[in-house]
């Protein structure tokens, strides 16, 4: 197959087949108002919303984003004054997993209340235990009693024998929310904003 | 850049402030890979029921010499969209078949007088749409809002980048600083100014957001009321001052009682049942053959924009909407909101240290005109009401009223925002929680790949490969995507942005990292995600160095150092 190129130091080869379909399209669809923006853009390269489609799409089908770490990871989030959300990644350690044998300790999930965060340490702080018993790798964690300026963080591994813990991992440090008045409220504040739609957009009214 | 009144005036006339905020915002929604697009509507239908008749309701209050006040949030997506020119013609044929449903329902509605009415009125509305985007603004609505700006009544303010709900990316603070960065960047280059005002999208705050918001030249915030409720210390005007965060930064709070009366879907003027009805739709009432080539794929039913309906009630039959009454109901609500803000303003009076208080009442723009059809109308009528005086109440904006009452009070505001429960879970739970995994990864990614480059020379090509990595992080980032999953409405639309922003990324990390950029992919990705065209990727080093180094970097492609396409 013949191959050509532009000429303007383009390193861009194109067949016979794909000069005419390009010109096809320009001409079909291309509209004068058609711009892309970029400074950068380099104008020789143009392409038919169908090339654009396809090129999307190959690329949504070959690079699906996949959350996997080389190294165990776990990352806390805050959501409200009475919950945290933790996700992680045991990375090369995933052979450690729920439903594993059950002589093995359970992979756990060990949150640290941290109230004096320069003070916290792993034997100093005040910690709780989740036990993670599904493939599931991530959670919301319920506080089990919300306290103001509280920080936390986590640690991903296994308890051993005595209060030993095997951490493959440890969080971020984050501060839960307040729970102060919008917490102390009733949940139902007909004022917070429920029901914007796909677009974002205001409010809906009852049909 | 807004009109300071004399502190005279501010102090003997009026009693209090009243700060309305419309916050404008949709997600990045332009798809050149379609010769149409479902979603794309989402930016017409707002176009056309909400921007263009508020432009029409600034002109009509700037030809009466209207003392008015009010703050307009532009998202910088929104800003994006509206200067596109793809997107402008594709609004030009939108609106061109909405007026020829308009005359044809003129026809089909001849021996149904109270129906012609109104589809004369529909006809009427989307001349005069057509007239303002066309011949007054010549399809740039943005010099309408500039030329507003400029006489001081209107205050143009910004957002993140793309909506980004910062409380969740927090886990990387570049990706904080790019979205309020860029964001605020998109604004200037549009704009041709600096915002002194942020809307945090969400209003998603947490302690510490000050500190980025500072660095960017922001001068203030909004929060939920919330979050100056539950500040630390506990502020002595409850959410009738603002604070200062300790930086010079202000956290104005949303007066909850103003809010009620216009967000409530039970309780709020919207729901009034002489006003149109929203869901009462000719693109889903009438014979398919006949309403076919104004729905989706000829097949797929969705709004017109054309309605004949009002609220009605409850559990009774539709009746006939009457625009003369509903705009009798609009001035009537008005009224109200003035006299409850008047009333709220004298019970403050005798409650408040020595400052004046001010209500801060931020809606959402699209409510107003699209939603609520009426909503525009109201919102003209309480701005000449309020410019009238013959009471307390006197309108301000945030920068007004800065200028003349700095805040006394240092205090950090609460984590919080305007979300169902007042903080995040809407925007993370069981419905859209996997995407935050996916999010950080990929900013990390970004992250490093900055860090790797830092002083090594790029290639043009793979700059530009850089800055689109950057785009796709952003665009991926839109607070639009979990709310959209949360509320279950367009689902797999939101799921494919995600997922094909975030494989984006990873196809250009990919590429990069290797070095093989395959030039034709890259354009296709700078056609479609063709937003920030000023980005610079080296802003997603965590140390933030890329502005000092940039432009003596990019050397000639024999120059280019391969190393950086080492995996790290």
């Amino acid at each position: 197959m013949t191959f050509l190129h532009s000429g303007y130091n383009s390193k861009i080869n194109l067949s016979a087949k794909e000069i005419l379909e390009i010109s096809q399209e320009i001409s079909r669809n291309f509209t004068p108002c058609y711009s892309s923006g970029m400074p950068e853009l380099v104008e020789k390269i143009r392409l038919s919303p169908q090339e654009l489609l396809e090129i999307g799409e190959e690329i949504g089908r070959s690079f699906t984003p996949k959350a996997s770490y080389p190294m165990p990871e776990v990352v806390l989030l805050p959501v409200d004054p009475g919950h945290l959300y933790a996700y992680w990644d045991l990375g090369e350690k995933r052979e450690i997993s729920a439903g594993d044998n059950e002589d093995k300790s359970p992979l756990t999930l060990r949150i640290y209340s941290q109230p004096e965060e320069e003070q916290a340490t792993d034997d100093t702080a005040a910690w709780f235990d989740i036990i993670i018993d599904s493939p599931s790798t991530r959670q919301q964690v319920s506080l089990p009693s919300p306290v103001d300026d509280t920080a936390y963080s986590a640690a991903i591994g296994t308890c051993c024998e005595g209060d030993g813990f095997i951490a493959f991992a440890h969080s971020n440090i984050i501060y839960a929310p307040h729970g102060g008045a919008a917490w102390h409220q009733s949940h139902n504040n007909s004022t917070y904003n429920l029901s914007k739609n796909a677009s974002g957009q205001g409010i809906s009214k009852s049909a | 850049m807004t009109k300071s009144l004399p502190r005279s005036d501010y102090a003997s006339c009026r009693q209090g402030f009243l700060s309305i905020i419309l916050h404008a915002h949709l997600p990045y929604v332009r798809h050149p890979e379609y010769d149409s697009f479902f979603e794309e509507n989402w930016l017409f239908e707002a176009m056309t029921e909400c921007y263009l008749p508020l432009i029409g309701m600034l002109d009509r209050l700037h030809s009466d010499n209207v003392d008015y006040r009010l703050t307009l949030s532009l998202s910088p997506t929104l800003i994006s969209m509206l200067r596109d020119d793809l997107l402008q013609t594709r609004y030009l044929k939108y609106l061109h078949s909405r007026l020829e449903l308009a005359e044809k329902e003129l026809i089909r509605t001849r021996k149904q007088p109270e129906y012609q009415k109104l589809a004369r009125l529909y006809r009427r509305f989307f001349l005069n749409a057509l007239s303002i985007y066309q011949e007054r603004y010549q399809g740039d609505l943005l010099t309408a809002f500039k030329k507003h700006q400029a006489t001081g009544k209107l205050e143009l303010i910004t957002t993140a980048a793309t909506h980004g709900f910062l409380p969740l990316l927090n886990v990387s603070e570049a990706a904080v600083r790019n979205q309020i960065n860029t964001g605020i960047a998109t604004f200037k280059s549009n704009l041709g100014c600096t915002p002194n005002g942020f809307w945090l999208p969400e209003c998603g705050y947490y302690p510490g957001l000050e500190t980025v918001l500072a660095d960017a030249g922001i001068k203030y915030f909004f929060v939920d009321s919330h979050g100056v409720m539950d500040a630390n210390p506990q502020p002595r005007n409850s959410v009738y001052t603002p604070i200062n965060c300790g930086n010079g930064v202000a956290a104005f709070a949303r007066d909850p009682e103003s809010s009620k009366q216009v967000w409530s879907a039970k309780e709020g003027y919207p729901g009034d049942f002489d006003y149109r009805e929203y869901y009462s739709d000719i693109g889903f009432e009438l014979d398919l053959d006949y309403i076919a080539p104004y729905i989706l794929d000829g097949e797929t039913r969705i709004n017109t924009g054309i309605k004949y309906h009002r609220v009605t009630g409850e559990n009774l039959p539709k009746q006939v909407y009457n625009p003369r009454q509903a705009l009798a109901k609009a001035y009537e609500h008005a009224q109200d909101f003035i006299d409850k803000r008047q009333q709220q303003i004298d019970r403050l009076g005798a409650a408040m240290d020595e400052s004046q208080p001010i209500i801060v009442a931020p809606y959402d723009a699209e409510l107003f005109g699209h939603w609520w059809y009426e909503g525009t109308y109201w919102l003209e009528c309480v701005l000449r009401l309020a410019s009238k005086d013959t009471h307390g109440v006197q309108l301000a904006s945030c920068s007004d009223y800065l200028k003349q009452q700095p805040p006394a009070q240092i205090a950090t505001p609460a984590a919080s925002t305007w979300g169902d429960q007042g903080y995040s879970s809407y925007w993370i739970n069981e419905t859209n929680d996997w995407i935050y995994p996916l999010l950080h990864k990929a900013e990390q990614e970004m992250e490093q790949l900055a860090r790797d480059i830092q002083g090594l020379a790029v290639t043009p090509l793979q700059r530009r490969a850089l800055n689109q990595a950057a785009r796709s992080i952003l665009l991926a980032q839109a607070s639009d995507w979990p709310f959209i999953l949360k509320s279950g409405t367009t689902i797999d639309y939101a799921n494919k942005r995600i997922t094909d922003h975030l494989a984006r990324f990873n196809y250009l990390h990919d590429s990069i990292r290797k070095n093989r950029i395959n030039e034709r992919y890259l354009t296709a990705l700078e056609i479609m995600d063709n937003i920030f065209p000023d980005i610079d990727f080296q802003d997603y080093h965590p140390l933030g160095v890329g502005k000092n180094i940039k432009s003596d970097r990019l050397q000639d492609a024999a120059q280019h150092v391969p190393d950086i396409v080492s995996h790290r």
